[in-house]
Formats: C-alpha cells, sequence, structure tokens
C-alpha cells in the first residue's frame, strides 16, 4: 500500500511540470512586459531602469541580451518553489499566495455545505430510482436529473435572486433569501452564524443543483448494477430479508465507485464555483480568479490556476488510494 | 408450377443497420422531443430571425430608447430591454452565434479527439503511452479558470472561443475511441484488411473510425451542448462573444447589470436564460437517445 501511494506520488511529478510549462507560457505569452507596467505607471522612466527591472526579473542577462524562454523558466519555477508567487496587483500588498488563502476559507464553507447537500439528496434518490426502476419515481427523477445538468448555472442563480429575493421584496415587502455577499451590513446581527447561513441558503442550492443531478445518476446506475449481480441473487435465494440484501449486500457494493466520482468531482467544483460565487458577489477563489483575469492580475491568476492544478491532482491521487481501501479487490502492484 | 408458389415463403422484412438506428431513435421519446426542439431552434433563429427583421424592422442594432423595458405585449413578445431592442430579436440573433460556436468546435473537437484515439489504440506502445499521458494532463487543467485566462490572453471573440473549446474539448472523445479501437483491432476483419495487404492508415481511417461512429456520434451531440452552454458562461462573463453581436450568454450579462434596477422585468433574465436551456437539454435528450439507437448494447451506460 505504501509503495502504491509513492509510486502514484511520483507520478503526480511529471504531470505538475506539464502543468507549470502551460502556465508559465501562458503567463509569459499573453501577460504584459512588466516594462510596459513601469512605463504605464511612469512615462518619464528612465531606460537603465527597466533595463535593470528585467535584469532583476531574469528577463535578460548582465550584457542586456534577452535570456531564453527554457531558462526563464527555471527561474521562474525556482521562485514558485521557493515560495515566490508574485504580488498582487489590484489587492494591495498581498502575494498571489496570501490572496488565496484569504478567500479560500469562504469557498471551503460554500462548497463543502453544497457538497454535504448534493450527496445527501443524490444519493437516496439514485438508490430508490435504482430499486424501483421503470416506475413514475424513477422515471420523473431521471428525467428530472437530465434538467438538472443542462440548468446554466448562471441562469439558475439569476432565476434564484429573482424568485427569492426580488419578487417577494417586491410583493411581500422583504426578501427571503439575500442575494448575495457574505453577512448582512450594518445590522445588529451582521455576521452572527444564523445571518451568514442565512446568505449561504441560494449560492449552496445553485452550485448543488449539478452535482446532485449527475450523481444521482451514477448511484442509480452503479446500483442497478450490483442489484443484478450473482451475490445479490444468491443472499436472495438463501432467504436473507430483502431490507438486509439492500443494505447490506447491494448497497455497501454499489458505493464503491461513488466514493471515485464524489472524490475526482470535487476539484471541479472550485472552478464551477467560479460563476456561482461571481453571480452572488460572494468572495471566495472563484471570485478572486474572475477579478484577478478582468484585472490582469496575471500572478493572481496563475497562481489560482497552479493551484486549482495541483488540487486535481491531489484529488486523483486521493480516489486512487480511497478506491484502494474501500475495494479489496483491487491490487495496487 | 411456378417455382416461387411452391417456395412462397414470407422473408422478415430486412432492414439496414441505419433503419433500425431510426426504429429505436423513433421510439425514444425525449430524443425525439430534443430533436424536434433542436431543428425549431435552429428554423427559428436562422430562417425566422431575417424575417421578423425584414417584416417588422426589429434587429439588434435597432435601439428604440422611448420604449424601454416594454412589458410583453403583441409588438413585442419577450418585451424591449434597456435600450428598446426587441427581446425576441436578440435571442434568435444570439441563438445564431451560439449554435455556430458549438457546432463548429464541437466537430472539430471530436474530430481531433477520434484521431488521436484511434492512432493511439491502433499503435500502442510508446506513441499509445505518449498520448494518453499528454490526454491525462489536459484533463487534469481547471478548465473555467484557464478558459478565462486564454480568453483575456487571445481577446475574447468568435474565433477565441472556438479555440478554446477545441483545444480543450477533444479528450474525452479521444479516449471513448481508443477504447472502441482497442476493442476491435484484434477481431478478424482487421486482420482480414492485413491480410490483404490495406495500409494502416487505410484500416484506422476506413476500419477502426466507421466502426468508431457510434461513440463518435454521442460524444459529439454530447459536445455541442455542453460547448453552448461553456459559450454562454464565457460570454456571460464578458469574456465571448461582445455586444453590439448578441449571443445567449452576453444577452443575460447585461440583463443581470440591471436586475435590482426599478422597471426592470423578470423575463428579461427568464427568456434569453430559457432558450438557452432548452437547447441544452435538447442536445442531452437527443445525445441519450442516439446512444441507446446506435448501440443498444451501451444501454443504461454513461
Amino acid at each position: 500500500m505504501f509503495t502504491f501511494i509513492m509510486r502514484r506520488f511520483l507520478q503526480m511529478i511529471p504531470i505538475l511540470i506539464l502543468i507549470s510549462i502551460l502556465a508559465f507560457l501562458l503567463l509569459r505569452l499573453s501577460g504584459p512586459d512588466p516594462a510596459e507596467y513601469m512605463i504605464m505607471a511612469n512615462p518619464r522612466i528612465k531606460p537603465e531602469d527597466i533595463l535593470r527591472e528585467k535584469q532583476r526579473l531574469g528577463l535578460v542577462d548582465a550584457n542586456g541580451k534577452a535570456v531564453p524562454l527554457f531558462i526563464q523558466y527555471f527561474y521562474w519555477a525556482k521562485g514558485i518553489l521557493q515560495g515566490e508567487w508574485g504580488w498582487s496587483r489590484i489587492w494591495p500588498n498581498v502575494t498571489a499566495f496570501q490572496a488565496i488563502m484569504l478567500f479560500l476559507p469562504n469557498s471551503l464553507i460554500l462548497m463543502g455545505l453544497a457538497l454535504l447537500i448534493a450527496i445527501l439528496v443524490a444519493v437516496p434518490i439514485g438508490i430508490y430510482s435504482a430499486l424501483k426502476q421503470y416506475s413514475a419515481f424513477d422515471y420523473i427523477f431521471t428525467t428530472g436529473t437530465f434538467l438538472g445538468m443542462s440548468l446554466p448555472t448562471f441562469w439558475l442563480a439569476l432565476m434564484a435572486i429573482i424568485v427569492f429575493h426580488l419578487l417577494p421584496a417586491r410583493l411581500f415587502g422583504a426578501p427571503w433569501f439575500p442575494a448575495g455577499d457574505l453577512a448582512s451590513f450594518g445590522k445588529p446581527y451582521a455576521g452572527v452564524w444564523w445571518d451568514r447561513l442565512w446568505h449561504l441558503v441560494l449560492p449552496v442550492a445553485v452550485l448543488s443543483i449539478y452535482s446532485m443531478a449527475g450523481w444521482t445518476r451514477y448511484m442509480r446506475s452503479s446500483m442497478l448494477e450490483v442489484i443484478r449481480a450473482d451475490y445479490v441473487r444468491t443472499a436472495r435465494a438463501k432467504g436473507v430479508p430483502e431490507r438486509r440484501v439492500i443494505y447490506k449486500h447491494a448497497l455497501r457494493n454499489a458505493l464503491i465507485p461513488m466514493v471515485t466520482i464524489l472524490t475526482l468531482s470535487i476539484p471541479g467544483l472550485f472552478g464551477g464555483a467560479l460563476i456561482t460565487e461571481t453571480v452572488f458577489a460572494y468572495p471566495g477563489v472563484g471570485r478572486m480568479l474572475y477579478q484577478a483575469v478582468l484585472g490582469k492580475d496575471y500572478a493572481v491568476a496563475m497562481a489560482d490556476i497552479l493551484f486549482l492544478a495541483l488540487l486535481t491532482v491531489l484529488f486523483n491521487l486521493v480516489a486512487d488510494v480511497l478506491y484502494a481501501i474501500v475495494d479489496p479487490r483491487i491490487r495496487y502492484n | 408450377m411456378a417455382l416461387d408458389s411452391i417456395f412462397s415463403v414470407e422473408l422478415a422484412p430486412s432492414f439496414s443497420y441505419w433503419q433500425m438506428v431510426w426504429t429505436r431513435f423513433r421510439k425514444h421519446r425525449l430524443a425525439m422531443f430534443g430533436a424536434s426542439v433542436i431543428i425549431i431552434m435552429i428554423l427559428l433563429c436562422f430562417v425566422a430571425a431575417p424575417i421578423i427583421t425584414a417584416t417588422t424592422g426589429y434587429h439588434y442594432t435597432s435601439m428604440d430608447l422611448p420604449n424601454r423595458y416594454a412589458l410583453p405585449s403583441g409588438a413585442h413578445w419577450f418585451g424591449t430591454d434597456d435600450m428598446g431592442r426587441d427581446v425576441l430579436t436578440m435571442i434568435l440573433y444570439g441563438g445564431q452565434v451560439s449554435i455556430e460556436v458549438g457546432l463548429i468546435s464541437a466537430l472539430a473537437a471530436v474530430l481531433i479527439g477520434s484521431l488521436v484515439g484511434v492512432v493511439s489504440g491502433y499503435f500502442g506502445g510508446w506513441i499509445d503511452e505518449a498520448l494518453m499521458r499528454f490526454t491525462d494532463v489536459m484533463m487534469s487543467l481547471p478548465y473555467l479558470p484557464l478558459y478565462l485566462v486564454l480568453a483575456m490572453a487571445f481577446g475574447p471573440g468568435f474565433w477565441t472561443l472556438i479555440g478554446i473549446f477545441v483545444g480543450f474539448g477533444w479528450m474525452g472523445d479521444a479516449r471513448l475511441v481508443r477504447g472502441v479501437v482497442l476493442s476491435l483491432k484484434n477481431m478478424e476483419f482487421v486482420e482480414a484488411a492485413k491480410a490483404i495487404g490495406a495500409s494502416p492508415w487505410r484500416i484506422m481511417l476506413k476500419h477502426l473510425l466507421i466502426n468508431s461512429m457510434a461513440v463518435i456520434i454521442v460524444s459529439t451531440t454530447l459536445l455541442i451542448g455542453g460547448n453552448i452552454v461553456g459559450e454562454a458562461a464565457l460570454s456571460f462573463l464578458g469574456l465571448g462573444i461582445q455586444p453590439p453581436q448578441p449571443s445567449w450568454g452576453n444577452v443575460l450579462q447585461t440583463a443581470s447589470g440591471y436586475i435590482f434596477a426599478p422597471g426592470n422585468g423578470p423575463w428579461l433574465i427568464f427568456y434569453p436564460g430559457f432558450f438557452l436551456f432548452l437547447t441544452v437539454l435538447s442536445f442531452n435528450f437527443m445525445g441519450d437517445g442516439l446512444r441507446d439507437a446506435l448501440d443498444p448494447r451501451l444501454k443504461g451506460y454513461r
């Protein structure tokens, strides 16, 4: 087991190097020249100063000759490894790394809740749908998962704001749920836990719908597959009560692939939360990235992309390890 | 005595593969619903929109400022927006771009993905290893954040969107096609083709790819839907199709900008999103129906 984890861990390295090369190329080829920034900030800047800055950044060598791109990459990678992720342009006196750490807790709360609710809804519905295959319940919810997976997040978020905030405000004088933000402003209860929870209701609901729909389908097909297995038939044949067959024999095995699917979808949730966070003005990592891109804050944008890539690769590893743990049939040699 | 009267046997009518596909597809009610909606949507966007412009003069450039935020009425079925433009006209012209982006990028991505998949599966060895590792890396990228950076870097627009969706859309199909090719390449018909001296390219293109069609068609259909949402999402974030050219995404973006403004009606948000939702849903239904129709063995699998 240990060697398996180590081997998978080592396999992460080439993937991360490739992603970092991609990120670096994007940064260099698309990001503006640092000299342009300096001229923008101070039009009367001397050419010597620009040269010195370029030398400091490793873009040109001591003789003023341009440094090849791949050598620049090594300098950049060295900086990343040493924790020099660059300064943010739009958040003053904050490094790219600090910017991520600043917004990460908010994102984790939002996504943790969305994940929890999606699982709590998807798993029971998926199981029940499979047990009652071709029933009205199954038909309604299977069609429902299609609707859920086709709903564009931003439209759903806007409609949620209209239905649960704007319309009640116009009809009854007060909105049912806030349309965004982390907490209320200028109220005695601003920032109290239930105030924050109240603000999370709409974003969490919107964010969880897509995952919910997908996972319901996975759960259903996983359960259907297991129910037809020989050992389930054997259990029934030897007179095991139906409840025990379902919960003890079938469900345990049907949940195995779900572990992998849930783990693998967590990094994607981070990226997907960008839209939800933006529409609800929720200060999370996703909205931070959106603001960084719009503000041409390439250091923060790239740091965030590297962070998300690391997360993806890491969760791939976790999924493999979890799979090996929950399914004793998997051999890892 | 005529021979055929002795041997008059009722032959079961024989069907070609595509006839059977059509028979199965036709029975799939949701897929038929999807296909009809798609056809109607294409007709509305590409045929009805110019007719509306010709008869009423409504166009996405024709502003009518005194008539801003008009309620849905006989003259403006879906009302008017913040510049007095007819919302229905905006949606139909917007649909043109959205459908074009989805269609072109999905076709190109699946073409590339299928080629990668068939080469990888057929040759195996280090080629397979290299291509699949590259595919793995591409699949472990954070898409939406990367799309944003790329759109910003290359300048938002029609072809940037297509480039992004092709560049990051081919991997799923490559894996699926590779899987099919791996299961096919040791079968007798490939052996036979090799034996009569068919070149590797001929085998890959004429035998293996043709037999992967079920997978290819299904993933194209699903990818079109996915890319239409992707276009709308990027345009909604202001990094896709740029106004005044409307698209479902940027019409929604404009509407969301004055969502809290007095006089703004919910229909400005509802209609463009609903058209988008209906189209994507239809492609998903159709993809599901096609999967069942093209290869009944795949039924129930995702």
